[in-house]
């Protein structure tokens, strides 16, 4: 794909963009000669995929402990919800990112839904500590599944877990339709 | 086929999570690249950058004390900086459009979404490294061109002659019409 270098571009100031052009790194670092394409390799695809599955072992302990971890928060709270939900939007941020790529892509989809709850639900100020019990109780329940459950399952628990948020929310709306009365 | 020497890069990775900043080192070096150079956050990568130069970054967007978009934003803006061109590569877990856009001013080259397929990382990393690409540079902006098109000036031979005629039927679409930023955002 090439790009476009014989147009000047228009800034918002009025003064000319400046175009620059930058050499292949392969061509530069004497890896490849310029214009040569350089393409995956299946080799390095079966590497990449043997460190994946290596890592993928170290990771199921790290994921337990983060389900410890979580546990304890939820545990918490109640009584100090405020460090509570900051521990489980840490861990279930680091969840999201990575869950996926061990082949824990319900564990992954889980913990975002955890984030973007608490997301959305502390810019209303309406985080229900015993909404968000159930979610982490889900995902620990999930990520202590090995190997993790897909397909139906998979759906199923997603689709409960976005009507749990549906019916928190038209809860709370009655709630404050309720008081304006 | 002889395999793409890649030995001679050096690459920075950013993350303050250790088991990203372990698979990420994990994938260079199996496709070769073992000069790897890792920072917890955007303060100690963008030391480590001035430090050793490398030739391509990969960091997180969210850290602590300086973030993904604030490094690029120094990288980019450093005049005393060595090589202010030098791909970045942002891997976020928070792709709202605020974010992909807060990249993209940055002046980040590609914005993958967590959690990461290794084969597309890959595939990202044999795009950066195998193609020449454009800056630009304006008074409150330097960063990657953004505007592509599809040239039919192609310099190479061409092997597959009868396989281009094809693809200048409308119904076909070529694989270079999809465009690197496709994955994740319409925006870049």
């Amino acid at each position: 794909m090439d790009q476009k270098p014989d147009v000047t571009p228009r800034t918002s100031t009025g003064v000319p963009a400046e175009i620059i052009a930058v050499p292949a790194i392969a061509a530069s670092k004497g890896i490849a000669k310029p214009q040569a394409h350089i393409r995956m390799d299946p080799r390095a695809l079966d590497r990449i995929h043997d460190v994946v599955s290596v890592l993928e072992k170290d990771y199921a302990e790290v994921l337990a402990g983060q389900v410890d971890d979580l546990k304890q928060a939820s545990a918490k709270l109640e009584s100090d919800p405020d460090i509570a939900q900051t521990i489980i939007y840490a861990i279930a941020h680091e969840i999201r990112g990575i869950a996926g790529t061990f082949s824990r892509p319900l564990s992954g989809q889980i913990a975002a839904h955890i984030c973007e709850y608490l997301d959305d639900a502390t810019k209303r100020n309406q985080v229900s500590a015993a909404l968000l019990q159930n979610k982490v109780e889900v995902l620990v329940q999930v990520a202590n599944l090995s190997p993790e459950p897909s397909g139906v399952f998979a759906s199923v628990v997603r689709e409960r877990l976005n009507e749990t948020n549906c019916r928190n929310q038209k809860t709370s709306e009655l709630r404050k339709a309720k008081t304006a009365r | 086929m002889e395999e793409t020497n890649l030995s001679p890069l050096r690459v920075l990775v950013i993350d303050d999570s250790p088991q990203m900043r372990d698979l990420l080192q994990g994938l260079l070096e199996a496709i070769g690249i073992n000069d790897v150079l890792t920072a917890e956050n955007g303060e100690q990568g963008h030391a480590l950058f001035l430090e050793t130069t490398p030739d391509i970054i990969i960091t997180d967007g969210a850290m602590s004390p300086i973030n993904g978009y604030e490094l690029t934003d120094r990288i980019r803006s450093d005049p005393n900086n060595p090589n202010p061109f030098v791909p970045i590569i942002m891997i976020s877990g928070h792709v709202k459009d605020e974010n992909v856009q807060r990249a993209r001013t940055s002046g980040v080259s590609e914005y993958l979404a967590k959690p990461i397929s290794s084969e597309t990382l890959y595939e990202r990393l044999t795009a950066i490294v195998g193609n020449p690409y454009y800056f630009i540079r304006t008074p409150t902006y330097l960063g990657p061109d953004r505007r592509r098109e599809n040239s039919d000036v192609y310099q190479g031979e061409n092997r597959r002659s009868h396989e281009s005629a094809a693809l200048h039927d409308d119904k076909i679409v070529p694989i270079e019409k999809t465009s690197r930023f496709d994955f994740i955002k319409s925006v870049f």
